[in-house]
C-alpha cells in the first residue's frame, strides 16, 4: 500500500508540474497575403472617369489590367488627390482589354483610374484587375 | 506509513504546484501598460501637394520637420490641366530651406513621374521646403503632384 501511495504521489506532482509549463507563445502561422488581387467593375460615361483607391503596406509592383470594356478606355495608375477626390495618374494609356500596366511602388496609397479618351458614345462598362503588394 | 498519512502531503504538494502556476501570485493580473508616446516622433509623416507649372516656373511648399531624419520626395504625377492621361515629362524636385520668399535648394534631382521615392536627404528638425520646377522640358502648363515623407 505504501509503495502505491508513493507512486501516486509522484505521479500527481509530475502531472501538475507538467501542466505548469510557461505560456511560451507559439510561432504564428504565417499567412501570405501579398500580392493582393482585386477586381473592380464600373461604368464610365462620355468624358467621364472612374477611380478606385487602395493601400499597400510594402513596396512592390502594381499591376492593373483592363479585363473587359464595351469601348476603348484609358487606364492609369497614380496617387489619390488631396482635394476633389479623384486620381493623379503617374502612368496611363488608352487600353484595349487584356493589356496591362505595371509600375514599381513603395508602400502607400494609390489609385487606379479608368477614363473615356473620346471613344465612349453612351456609356461603357468595364472590369479591371488590380494586383498589388 | 498509511494512506491517511499520505493524503495531507499529497494535497499540500498539489496546492503548492497549482499556486506556482498562478500568474496572479503576489498581486493583481498583469495589466498591459500603455506604450509611451516616444514613437510618434519617429513615425514618418507622408504629405503631398499639387502645383501648376508653366514653362520656366517653379514653386515650393514649406513644411516642419519635428526630428532629424531621412526624407524622400517623389514626383508622383504630371498631367495637363483638364486632362486625365499621365505625362512622362521630367521635372526637377528639390529639398531646401525657406529663405525670404523662396526655397534655397540643398538637394535636387530631375526625374519623370514615379511611384517610388526619387530624392532622398537627411533633414534636421526645423522648417524646410520641397520644390518642383521645370527643368527645361515643359512646353505648356502642367499640374505636378509631389509626395514627400519626413519626420
Amino acid at each position: 500500500m505504501q509503495r502505491h501511495f508513493r507512486s501516486a504521489l509522484l505521479c500527481a506532482v509530475a502531472v501538475f508540474a507538467s501542466a505548469c509549463g510557461s505560456d511560451t507563445p507559439t510561432t504564428p502561422t504565417t499567412t501570405t497575403t501579398s500580392p493582393v488581387t482585386e477586381t473592380w467593375t464600373g461604368i464610365v460615361g462620355p468624358g467621364g472617369t472612374a477611380s478606385r483607391s487602395f493601400d499597400t503596406t510594402q513596396a512592390g509592383t502594381l499591376t492593373v489590367t483592363l479585363m473587359s470594356s464595351d469601348a476603348p478606355l484609358g487606364l492609369g495608375v497614380g496617387v489619390p488627390r488631396n482635394v476633389n477626390a479623384g486620381c493623379r495618374l503617374t502612368i496611363s494609356q488608352v487600353d484595349i482589354p487584356g493589356l496591362t500596366l505595371s509600375i514599381p511602388a513603395g508602400a502607400g496609397s494609390y489609385c487606379v483610374q479608368v477614363f473615356d479618351n473620346g471613344d465612349v458614345v453612351k456609356q461603357s462598362a468595364f472590369s479591371v484587375q488590380v494586383v498589388h503588394p | 506509513m498509511t494512506a491517511k498519512r499520505y493524503s495531507p502531503l499529497l494535497l499540500l504538494l498539489v496546492a503548492l504546484v497549482s499556486a506556482a502556476c498562478d500568474d496572479t501570485i503576489g498581486g493583481a493580473p498583469a495589466t498591459p501598460t500603455s506604450p509611451s508616446d516616444t514613437t510618434s516622433a519617429a513615425t514618418p509623416l507622408s504629405e503631398s501637394f499639387e502645383a501648376t507649372l508653366s514653362p520656366g516656373e517653379s514653386t515650393f511648399y514649406s513644411f516642419s520637420v519635428s526630428a532629424t531624419g531621412p526624407a524622400t520626395a517623389t514626383l508622383a504625377a504630371v498631367v495637363q490641366p483638364g486632362k486625365v492621361g499621365a505625362l512622362a515629362t521630367p521635372l526637377r524636385i528639390s529639398f531646401g530651406t525657406p529663405v525670404g520668399e523662396g526655397c534655397e535648394i540643398s538637394d535636387s534631382i530631375e526625374a519623370p513621374p514615379s511611384l517610388t521615392p526619387q530624392l532622398g536627404a537627411t533633414l534636421t528638425a526645423g522648417i524646410h521646403c520641397v520644390s518642383v520646377g521645370d527643368s527645361g522640358q515643359l512646353t505648356g502648363t502642367v499640374i505636378a503632384s509631389i509626395r514627400f515623407v519626413h519626420h
